[in-house]
């Protein structure tokens, strides 16, 4: 039991397997990346660059009529 | 009473060399377990198990590690009983002589068909199609001949046999086809006509055309960005995914149909997730792929959990695809499509077993035969209150697939 305990990670609400542990990361500058083991997402994460989240979609603004190139 | 069985016998024969004639894709599966089923030397049921052949990691080097034998069983079982009924009037035996020759012959013909297409739609339409989840061509794209040698060249890198592989193409799909290959596919076509239905052999296959293909309508999958060329989102992983049979998806269109019975998934190319030979376990460059097992709705938020085929191995002599599937990969559906498929004879396991006659005012017979692998049973009957006479054929019939040893060919 101590061992299986030790084989697993809380991920994302839910008890995983650190073997075979697969993830995407993301920064806030829209880069993606592929974590291909526990270890590996641990380090991403922790050097504060890269996390879980996705950022946000950038909104693509329409240009305004009063615009000078207009 | 003699006389009767034996124009009943003759009936029978001339159905049967129909029937037979009319079949594609039962007289191109494996029947090599119709047999049990026909000795019937003790109540076997309508379920026989068979064996999937075993698998083995082997090693090397003076220590050897012993492996579990792993034996998986795949069912199959005897579920349709197709026929055909009809019934003549006194009037119709006496002045239609609807039951003597040449006027039989009338009904004969197209009976046998009909019953030929009720068990070529249930293997291939209820059965094949549904289940085939290693897949190439481009949704929306005609078929070309390179198409087919892919589809060669995959059936190939799973290990599966060379010998024995056909391909069933729709009939549109076919004439594409035979647009691209022109000079050398009529030769082929007039030189390979064997049977009803079949084109030739060409690019490692006996073609034949089908007409029981549906067109996979795909589900609504996940809504905009930039999907490759014939596909559709559909959905983020939630992960990570290394066993099971179904998947966690997000981010789907919400609360709708985002995937159809038969679909097929693939995990998009930054995940690093591919197919492997299945005897190396070495990876292919094809993404893995899954065909979705039943409809699904996504929840309000876009989520859903997808039933998939086959079940997800990353290790092991069983291994399938080549790495776990990582939390956030993103998945691909394929389109709307027209469905043809490239299999070994081993993809399709079919019995038609015998069966067994009424008895009590009915004159019945079987006829079994162990070259065609094929049973079908004649009923004639006697309804003295209308004054009628019944005229039925029974056929019994069950198929199970075995996918591994098929590739879908989309356009």
């Amino acid at each position: 039991m101590k061992n299986d305990l030790l084989d697993h990670a809380l991920f994302q609400g839910k008890m995983v397997p650190k073997a075979n542990f697969r993830t995407f990361v993301y920064s806030k500058k829209g880069d993606k990346r592929l974590a291909n083991s526990w270890d590996e997402y641990q380090e991403l994460v922790s050097s504060g660059i890269w996390s879980l989240e996705k950022p946000p979609e950038p909104v693509v603004k329409k240009k305004s009529k009063t615009d000078k190139d207009e | 009473m003699a006389n009767d069985f034996r124009t009943t016998n003759y009936v029978l024969d001339d159905y049967f060399v129909r029937f037979w004639n009319s079949l594609k894709f039962a007289r191109t599966a494996n029947r090599e377990i119709e047999g049990d089923f026909k000795s019937l030397r003790y109540a076997t049921g309508e379920t026989l198990n068979y064996r999937l052949e075993e698998r083995y990691l082997g090693g090397e080097g003076a220590t050897a590690v012993a492996e579990d034998r792993v034996q998986q069983i795949r069912p199959l079982t005897i579920e349709k009983q197709f026929h055909t009924m009809i019934d003549y009037s006194g009037f119709e035996l006496t002045f239609d002589r609807a039951r003597d020759e040449p006027y039989l012959e009338r009904a004969n013909a197209p009976r046998a068909k009909t019953l030929a297409n009720k068990v070529e739609n249930f293997i291939a339409s209820t059965k094949f199609q549904k289940q085939v989840y290693q897949s190439v061509g481009t949704p929306g794209v005609a078929i070309d001949f390179n198409t087919t040698l892919l589809a060669d060249a995959y059936l190939t890198e799973l290990a599966v046999p060379e010998d024995s592989r056909y391909c069933a193409v729709p009939p549109r799909v076919g004439a594409n086809l035979s647009n691209d290959l022109q000079g050398v596919f009529e030769k082929e076509v007039i030189r390979g006509a064997l049977l009803d239905g079949f084109i030739g052999h060409l690019s490692g296959f006996d073609f034949f055309k089908t007409n029981f293909f549906d067109r996979q309508i795909s589900g609504a999958g996940e809504a905009g960005g930039a999907p490759p060329t014939g596909f559709k989102l559909g959905g983020t992983v939630v992960g990570p995914v290394s066993s099971g049979s179904s998947l966690s998806l997000t981010g789907l269109v919400a609360s709708t149909t985002v995937f159809n019975e038969g679909d097929v998934i693939e995990v998009d190319d930054a995940s690093g997730v591919f197919m492997v030979n299945p005897l190396n376990h070495n990876s292919l460059q094809q993404r893995a792929q899954f065909v979705v097992t039943a409809d699904v709705i996504s929840d309000g938020a876009g989520a859903a959990t997808v039933p998939i085929s086959p079940e997800i191995v990353i290790s092991g002599a069983r291994q399938n695809i080549s790495a776990a599937i990582p939390h956030g990969a993103q998945m691909l559906l394929r389109d709307d499509h027209n469905v043809s498929i490239a299999y070994h004879k081993n993809a399709i396991v079919f019995a038609a077993p015998p069966l067994k006659e009424l008895r009590g005012g009915v004159e019945a017979v079987t006829r079994s035969s162990d070259l065609y692998k094929l049973a079908m049973t004649y009923s004639l009957g006697a309804d003295i209150r209308n004054y009628q006479q019944l005229d039925r054929i029974d056929v019994l019939a069950g198929c199970s697939i075995n996918p591994e040893f098929a590739v879908r060919i989309c356009s």
